[in-house]
């Protein structure tokens, strides 16, 4: 009898943790969407600089935004873009401006990275100095250069990030998803600019 | 009134004593110490007299307040400051040399119980330390024979403690790291006579070994460690070399970065070393291939410390495994 | 039940320096003073919380299935502060999110609910968890705070060392914090004169 009376507390408090769960995740869902969504606005518009209005870009495989200025002139581009990190995906945004051909700022959107270490892709200074700066000129519907991670204090090109002492995965992380997806969406960015 | 002295067994009286091997030791480093403090002048010499300076205080200080046995004429501290001093960068601040040598013997030394009883070499958790903390000031290199280094100190040697230290003028590179970094290789005699920059103590090869070579023939130092640590970098580096030139052959292993001190003074610290045959061998031979290892692929140019802090780790290991079987006992 | 079930846990039974328990946010997270006082303050949050409910269960769970339960409890509150706290503001969870994940697993919780909440009525059990989170809050601020300004040379987000101070870059790094709690262990146990 004390056995059945044991999976019966346990399930019942199982169910009942379930629904409460359910019930707090259910109430939620709307407004945490919704402030998804207000924080995406924002951060785009923070990643290209100059930035006023935004679009949705409809194109497969990938989130994009087209980004005009006061003058409702084209002023950049940004890309949502999702990496592996030291603990989980990260997922950010980068911003690209087909004028001055470099990436123009980057923003983490989600991260689940270790507080005071992982964490200091978003708070480092000299690294988001240089993810707000990089030369990605296109040639031949192919970047020049990749996006390249060096040792701390190693930057000597415009296309090369330095890693951040104590949080070499995850910003090797966010410059690997940065490499990766200049390399894959700037030539397409910058084609449909000047086609 | 003297007081009574009372020991376990063995009754036995021997000239060697702690105190007559560790100044011996002493007397060894010092060619290799006084070369150092030519080539880079008064501010080697400040960092040499900080370094020996602050651990004979600091360990009278921790040996006082706990009581521990032990005391400064016994010149174990004379020797964890001076190789300390040796291993740093001759423009290192005074500051956190002092600093280094103050971790040394209270986390290196009295952390663990006092003389005897420490599990790594006190020097090298000093500089471990340091390497840890400072980065930058530790990789900063002077170049040898400057015209006026009797004249004036470098920039950084006398920064306010805790303050970030100014740049020097002229700065130099290590041959493991001008290998590593520019794919420059140097001439093996400059390695091995002095003439490159790096730490204060390690530049002149032949000095370390000559001074070693009188410890090991004199028998106050196990002159296995030196040789398996040494043969081994030689072979590993050299079966490399022969695959693929952009590895360093054997002779540039053994005469860059810290190779020699470390062989043989600071693998050799009687506390932190094997004492079963075997076991010796072990030691030695991991050292040599944990060296390879971190100048090979590793991040910084050189690697001696860590090799060796990693190796003193696996003593108890090593000795677990290389027990020998008492007399009579079960096979 | 007296007074001492609250305090006991401010000093005498401090979870940081004497059960030593809770380890893996004391080291991993206070490497600056701010994120030791978020860490802190939401397992104090988590721990009045999740004691209170264990309390009040106390009857109803049977002994042989209790650590489950008390882990379910515990896990289902985290959860759903994670929840309420990104429909609040996305911001703020961005600040407190990777914290809120590692309370699950801190053992205080699980450790006072085992030990005091599932004996205690529920007025003792709040006391007793008041008193041992503001106990592991100011633990994490001793360590937070002596790494922070050796570290960064600031306390706070604030310069106090002034802009000469060279960083030791050891601080913040995981060993720091290592070599920063041996240190006020040290320094407490020497106090009480049990260290030599």
């Amino acid at each position: 009898m004390t056995s059945l009376r044991l999976v019966g507390v346990l399930t019942g408090l199982g169910v009942a943790c379930a629904l409460i769960l359910t019930l707090v995740a259910q109430t939620t869902a709307p407004r945490i969407a919704a402030n998804h969504a207000a924080y995406l606005q924002k951060a785009v518009l923070q990643v290209v600089p100059g930035g006023v209005t935004q679009e949705p870009l409809e194109w497969e495989g990938v989130q994009a935004f087209e980004v005009r200025n006061a003058g409702n002139e084209l002023q950049g581009y940004a890309v949502v873009c999702e990496t592996r990190g030291f603990q989980d995906v990260i997922a950010f945004i980068y911003g690209y401006d087909p004028n001055r051909e470099s990436v123009t700022g980057m923003k983490v959107l989600s991260s689940r990275e270790t507080p005071g270490l992982g964490d200091k892709i978003e708070k480092d200074a000299i690294f988001l100095e240089h993810v707000s700066n990089i030369a990605v000129p296109v040639e031949n519907d192919a970047l020049v250069h990749q996006v390249e991670f060096v040792k701390p204090g190693q930057r000597l090109h415009e296309w090369q990030v330095d890693a951040i002492s104590g949080a070499t995965i995850s910003s090797r992380a966010v410059v690997k998803g940065l490499s990766d997806s200049t390399a894959l969406w700037v030539p397409q960015l910058k084609k449909r600019r000047s086609p | 009134m003297k007081a009574l002295l009372l020991k376990g067994a063995p009754h036995l009286n021997s000239e060697r004593t702690t105190a007559y091997i560790m100044w011996h030791v002493c007397w060894a480093l010092l060619p290799a110490a006084l070369w150092g403090i030519w080539s880079f002048g008064l501010s080697a010499l400040s960092v040499l007299v900080v370094c020996v300076g602050a651990a004979c205080l600091a360990d009278f200080g921790f040996t006082s307040r706990f009581h521990r046995l032990g005391s400064l004429s016994d010149g174990s501290a004379v020797i964890t400051g001076l190789l300390l001093g040796m291993t740093l960068p001759p423009s290192v601040p005074l500051w956190m040399a002092a600093l280094g040598s103050l971790v040394a013997i209270g986390l290196g030394k009295h952390a663990f119980g006092g003389l005897g009883q420490n599990l790594f070499n006190p020097a090298l958790v000093g500089r471990a330390f340091l390497q840890a903390a400072f980065p930058a000031a530790m990789t900063r290199w002077t170049p040898p024979f400057l015209s006026d280094r009797f004249q004036s100190f470098l920039a950084g040697s006398w920064t306010i403690p805790f303050a970030r230290p100014q740049l020097d003028a002229i700065s130099g590179a290590t041959p493991l790291g001008l290998l590593k970094f520019d794919h420059m290789s140097s001439h093996i005699s400059d390695l091995f006579l002095g003439q490159t920059a790096g730490c204060i103590g390690e530049t002149a090869s032949v000095l370390v070994l000559t001074g070693g070579a009188y410890l090991a023939l004199r028998r106050m130092l196990d002159w296995r460690i030196p040789i398996a640590v040494m043969g081994s970098v030689f072979v590993i580096s050299g079966v490399a070399n022969q695959l693929n030139a952009n590895y360093p052959d054997g002779l540039f292993m053994l005469g860059s970065g810290g190779l020699m001190v470390g062989a043989w003074f600071m693998a050799t610290d009687m506390v932190t070393s094997p004492v079963t045959t075997g076991a010796i061998w072990l030691f030695g031979v991991l050292i040599g291939f944990l060296i390879c290892a971190i100048r090979f692929w590793g991040g910084l140019p050189e690697g001696v410390m860590y090799a060796i802090l990693i190796a003193n780790a696996t003593v108890p290991l090593l000795e677990r495994f290389t027990q020998p079987k008492a007399f009579g006992g079960q096979p | 039940m007296t007074a001492d079930t609250f305090s006991k846990g401010l000093w005498r039974e401090n979870p940081v320096f004497v059960q030593v328990l809770g380890m893996c946010p004391v080291l991993a997270v206070t490497n600056t003073a701010i994120n030791s006082m978020a860490m802190g303050l939401a397992t104090l949050f988590v721990l009045v919380m999740s004691s209170t409910l264990v309390s009040l269960l106390r009857h109803l769970i049977p002994k042989q299935v209790r650590i489950a339960s008390f882990i379910l409890i515990i896990a289902t509150f985290v959860t759903a502060v994670d929840y309420v706290i990104q429909a609040i503001s996305v911001e703020l969870h961005k600040a407190l999110g990777a914290f809120i994940s590692l309370i699950v697993v801190n053992c205080i919780i699980l450790g006072r609910a085992e030990a005091f909440a599932s004996k205690n009525g529920v007025l003792d059990a709040m006391k007793d968890a008041l008193g041992m989170g503001l106990g592991f809050t100011f633990g994490l601020l001793c360590l937070g705070g002596v790494r922070e300004l050796f570290g960064s040379g600031s306390l706070f987000g604030w310069h106090v060392l002034g802009p000469h101070f060279e960083p030791w870059v050891l601080m913040v790094l995981p060993p720091g914090g290592f070599f920063t709690l041996a240190g006020w262990l040290w320094l407490i146990e020497l106090r009480k004169g049990r260290a030599t």
